[in-house]
């Protein structure tokens, strides 16, 4: 299990220039440079360059298992390249031990012309085995694709499927010393990915090292103890697999809000320029009533809704799970109203409107009767249970005297609730947004055989 | 696993194989360790190449034939003046054309060897230099139809083969190793700048009317011509093979031998100049 390193990464950096012209004009200096004894200009970043990878530094050992997340464009790709020896670093070096099989693109270098034995003859020899070793592994090879009857079939009449299915077996059965994966597990039906799984943590239980890039926190977890996580190319040094996956959810539920962020903008600015002016604002509105994200009779407006801490009440976007949210919204009644309510309803990421807050039934001021003029409304959200993601806030304002709303502005602000620190939600990635602490009981009532080395059924019990 | 962890990958910015013998050295090593993937990759497109065409293995045997064509049937037209010609024109200047040949899709072959296993390069960890060193199995079996068919059609013209017409193949080795070395070269530079490919094609097109291949060099009238033709090198790695070949007297063997050592010299500039570039190519596929 143990031993000496397999995978040393010291230092690394490496740099691409954005645009096409600037790498024909770089490459030609660096093969100018080359040609004339000198490096490459890898030092600095010139001109339309930029880090693809900033100073990354980890080592691994036998049957160590290393996951690598990061959103899109974070450099993974490029990592898991270099370590694969197709780009060169610009700065410091990568050293692998024993024999490196890549799985980066199930079934590269198929011919979809030849059969599937004449694919496995070739990709064996891609992963660096000789002929001999190739037919000692054949019949496992193809019984763990599943693929006896269509062995001698090209590889072109293949469904996607099998094709991947085979290329995972080919690189797995060849038993590398590293093994580098590139987000190729969930493919197949769900039998062959759970075969997919057994079959890596086995090959790692024998000493393999393995590199898994995925982009899911379920897969990484389930096969890696510790994990790196790339943000524009710079990496968090080596962490625990829990805390890869904190991160890399925290990174996507930051870039959700920034997106909404986005979406919004126009008309948060409109709402602005429009509170001077509030018969432009009713103007505006009716014109967009109906299309648009907000909307109303024209009796009332929300003209901003804020996400505050709820004890300094200044904006914020982020919150830990569990602790308490403000939100604030300012209202201005053009014509007197009695019974108002303040209604907020809350978006999850994939999830419209999974919860109410109300004025007229939470802890409240139940309905009022407002005179014309501006009113900030204030709302405490009492230590929510929210599940780690990002969320819309939507605002209405509604009247028990009219059914529908006076008017409503969705996706009005986002937040983010952050993964907590002290406790890993294993279904980061499922599509629940709202955590309930609960208690489990396993009691097993009627034991299948009954042993006498078995003693009486048990109870666990377990807080979580 | 192989418990063999001896064998250490190691990447760095500036890799470097030392001198320029070294550098071959490495490269016909790691070409050699990967023999058996270079002929099955070799053996995988020759069997993909045919399995989709009707007139299949016939095509290789078609190419050559066809190129020489054009000359022949300028010369019965009576717009080339080739010269005489010390066996009948069509054979001369196929000969001529085959041995051209050598150097031309030695070029060829070598040049797009990179970009041919683009997908590979990307994705399995094989030494680029393994790669486009299967380009040479490509060569080889052009070279191989070329000689099987010059020998079909001295044959058929009931021209007399001598014992100095074995030592034909072994002549037209420089010509390869020119090739080969220029294309090495191209392979890594001509992906930097795409145009380096198409001006060394172009250029040995052009060279090509200056060299012997399907005239006779010392019947070209103009006095400034013959000089071009003779001061050309490739002259005589054209001449001396074919002379050979067909039983001539052989007049120019010391620019022959001068000439190959030249080829061996850009052979071993075209791997360093590979070994010197080959890492900066990858991005660019």
């Amino acid at each position: 299990m143990s031993g000496d390193w397999t995978v040393r990464v010291d230092g690394l950096w490496r740099k691409f220039a954005v645009s096409a012209n600037n790498a024909l004009k770089y490459g030609m200096i660096d093969t100018a440079r080359r040609l004339v004894g000198r490096t490459k200009d890898s030092g600095h970043l010139r001109a339309g360059e930029f880090w693809a990878l900033q100073d990354v530094s980890f080592e691994l050992r036998q049957g160590e298992a290393l996951g690598i997340m990061g959103v899109n464009g974070s450099g993974k790709t490029t990592l898991l390249r270099i370590l694969n020896g197709a780009y060169s670093p610009d700065r410091g070096s990568v050293s692998l031990r024993g024999r490196v099989g890549s799985l980066i693109a199930a079934g590269a270098g198929f011919s979809p012309l030849l059969s599937g034995r004449e694919n496995i003859h070739i990709n064996g020899l891609l992963l660096g085995l000789t002929s001999a070793e190739i037919r000692e592994r054949f019949d496992d090879i193809v019984a763990f694709a599943g693929l006896e009857e269509f062995i001698d079939m090209p590889v072109r009449n293949y469904s996607s499927g099998m094709t991947v299915r085979l290329g995972f077996s080919i690189a797995t059965n060849t038993a590398p010393d590293v093994l580098l994966v590139d987000e190729v597990l969930a493919v197949g039906d769900l039998a062959f990915q759970k075969r997919c799984f057994d079959r890596l943590l086995n090959i790692r239980k024998e000493g393999s090292t393995i590199i898994l890039v995925s982009h899911s926190v379920g897969a990484i977890w389930s096969m890696c103890d510790s994990g790196l996580f790339l943000h524009k190319g710079i990496p968090s040094g080596k962490v625990p697999v829990e805390e890869l996956g904190r991160l890399y959810d925290l990174q996507n539920f930051r870039a959700a809000v920034a997106q909404s962020g986005r979406e919004n903008a126009v008309e948060t600015v409109q709402s602005e320029s429009d509170q001077a002016d509030p018969e432009r604002a009713l103007a505006t509105l009716a014109r967009e009533h109906g299309a648009s994200r907000s909307g109303g009779t024209g009796d009332v407006l929300i003209t901003k809704v804020r996400v505050c801490d709820p004890s300094t009440w200044r904006e914020r976007p982020e919150f830990d799970f569990g602790e308490s949210i403000g939100l604030e919204m300012d209202v201005y009644i053009v014509n007197a109203l009695a019974g108002v309510i303040f209604r907020y309803t809350i978006d999850a990421a994939s999830y419209r409107f999974i919860c109410n807050i109300d004025s007229a039934y939470d802890d409240g001021p139940g309905l009022v009767d407002l005179k014309p003029g501006r009113y900030t409304v204030r709302t405490v959200i009492q230590s929510p249970r929210f599940a780690p993601g990002s969320f819309d806030v939507n605002a209405n304002i509604c009247q028990k005297t009219f059914e529908g709303h006076l008017y409503f502005q969705h996706k009005a602000a986002p937040f983010v609730v952050r993964p907590p620190g002290d406790r890993f939600f294993y279904d980061l990635n499922s599509p629940a947004v709202v955590h309930f602490d609960s208690r489990f009981e396993v009691a097993s009532a009627q034991p299948l055989k009954q042993d006498p080395g078995v003693p009486a059924p048990s109870t666990i019990r377990e807080e979580c | 696993m192989t418990g063999n962890l001896e064998r250490m990958a190691v990447y760095t910015p500036d890799d470097r194989r030392g001198g320029i013998l070294r550098t071959a050295l490495y490269s016909f090593r790691e070409t050699w360790r990967y023999r058996e993937l270079v002929w099955t990759l070799f053996s995988r497109d020759f069997k993909a190449q045919f399995k989709q065409s009707i007139l299949g293995y016939f095509w290789t045997v078609l190419g050559p034939v066809l190129g020489v064509f054009s000359f022949v049937l300028m010369n019965y037209m009576g717009i080339l003046h080739p010269g005489a010609t010390p066996v009948p024109y069509p054979l001369y200047a196929f000969v001529g054309t085959s041995i051209w040949a050598f150097l031309m899709s030695s070029i060829g072959q070598m040049s797009t060897g990179l970009n041919v296993h683009a997908e590979l390069i990307m994705r399995t960890n094989i030494p680029k230099i393994a790669l486009v060193g299967s380009a040479l199995a490509n060569i080889a079996y052009g070279a191989l139809v070329n000689l099987a068919l010059i020998v079909l059609f001295m044959a058929v013209s009931g021209v007399p083969f001598s014992w100095s017409s074995l030592a034909f193949p072994v002549l037209g080795l420089p010509l390869i190793i020119l090739g080969t070395g220029i294309g090495l070269a191209i392979s890594v530079v001509g992906i930097v700048a795409k145009d380096i490919t198409r001006l060394v094609t172009q250029f040995f097109t052009l060279v090509m009317f200056l060299t012997p291949v399907f005239y006779v060099a010392d019947q070209i009238p103009g006095r400034l011509m013959r000089r071009l033709i003779m001061a050309n090198p490739l002259t005589y790695l054209v001449e001396v093979p074919r002379e050979m070949l067909l039983g001539q007297p052989v007049p120019y063997w010391p620019y022959y031998l001068a000439t190959t050592a030249g080829c061996l010299l850009v052979f071993l500039a075209g791997i360093k100049v590979f070994d010197l570039v080959q890492d900066l190519v990858a991005e660019r596929l």
